[in-house]
């Protein structure tokens, strides 16, 4: 078998592995009553595996590739929820548009005004690489 | 079952076909979350299919937003340097940003004077996806609404993010990647991969870092304020 084939083989592996991380969380979370969602408490644990080195990142990169390269087919079925809200396509969807307009600029020329005031303070000696272009 | 596989099948095949011409010819109007969005819409309403139906059939595809968000764990681990030399500049942006954005929403949607399913929906808008839906589902809004208000800020904000950086003259590149991180997620992470590795580095670690701090500061202030 070519190494590619393999190294894909390996990735759905891993994707199955995560994907029964969280049910194993899930199941956690539902026994306990736990107020944290299912999905925090597998990225959690995930974390403290590596931080602990009981897992290596490696042995999971290529299902986590996976399943975040596709991230947005996840959620394009929710979104069809719109179907059912005839009335956003209206005056409704234009205050909407208008918020979501709004606060997007707002949110990033703030960040990057906050950001690129703070960033020099932060690394006044070494680093150039992170120096302004 | 066999309309359950369809939905599924189609869904799958519009975002493998669509995601393919982004890829090799990008333009705003054909991104995956747009077009295979408006394109199952319209399949949608002309062959009178409710959204129920076409909901059991693709099911599987949205549980799978639960590992997803599990996978982000290699993604922060690996930006660990990162994002502890940075912590600082990281935790006032996300903090600053995330209190600005849910003020905003929460502002316009007050004067507007939107339901509150619309206002619960809305508070998450600044947040990734998966993260979003979460926040949206324990405030009593509705998960997919959240979704789409915040695909329609990550397909703005890719598209403004360059203008917005010439007419602020933001010229660090830590500020670029941190500002598409923070207002337009996946799309602006990919556009700012496009800036140059350090931009969209920092705008995906942003971008996480955003979602764990929001869904975080929802259960916190559940657990206590109630």
């Amino acid at each position: 078998m070519s190494r590619a084939a393999i190294a894909s083989i390996a990735a759905w592996v891993e994707f199955a592995v995560l994907c029964a991380l969280w049910w194993l969380a899930d199941r956690v979370v539902v026994f306990l009553h736990w107020p944290l969602p299912s999905a925090l408490l597998g990225l959690f644990t995930l974390l403290l595996l590596f931080a602990l080195k009981i897992l290596r990142p490696d042995r999971l990169r290529g299902g986590s590739a996976l399943l975040l390269r596709h991230l947005l087919l996840f959620f394009i079925p929710p979104m069809m929820v719109l179907r059912d809200h005839a009335e956003m396509w209206g005056w409704l969807g234009v205050k909407l548009l208008a918020i979501v307009v709004i606060g997007t600029v707002g949110v990033m020329s703030l960040t990057g005004l906050l950001v690129q005031f703070m960033i020099p303070r932060v690394m006044m000696s070494r680093d150039s690489a992170h120096r302004d272009a | 079952m066999l309309d359950r596989l369809f939905w599924l099948g189609t869904t799958i095949a519009l975002y493998a076909l669509c995601r393919a011409w982004h890829d090799r010819r990008p333009v705003w109007w054909n991104h995956p979350q747009l077009l295979v969005w408006l394109v199952l819409m319209v399949v949608l309403i002309a062959g009178h299919v409710s959204y129920a139906r076409y909901r059991d059939g693709t099911a599987p595809l949205v549980w799978l937003l639960g590992p997803a968000v599990v996978a982000f764990a290699v993604p922060i681990y690996d930006q660990r340097v990162l994002i502890l030399r940075y912590w600082r500049v990281l935790a006032v942006a996300v903090t600053v940003a995330s209190l600005a954005s849910v003020t905003m929403s929460l502002g316009l949607a007050h004067i507007l004077m939107l339901s509150p399913v619309l206002r619960a929906s809305l508070v998450p808008r600044s947040v990734s996806a998966p993260f979003a839906m979460i926040i949206a589902g324990r405030l009593g809004g509705a998960p997919g609404l959240a979704a789409c208000f915040t695909a329609l800020s990550g397909l703005l904000g890719a598209t403004i993010g360059a203008p917005l950086v010439r007419f602020w003259s933001i010229r660090s590149h830590f500020a670029q990647g941190a500002m598409m991180g923070m207002g337009a997620h996946g799309t602006g992470t990919a556009r700012a991969f496009g800036w140059g590795v350090e931009q969209g580095t920092v705008a995906a670690t942003t971008m996480t870092l955003a979602g764990l701090a929001n869904v975080m500061a929802v259960v916190i202030w559940q657990a206590f304020v109630g």
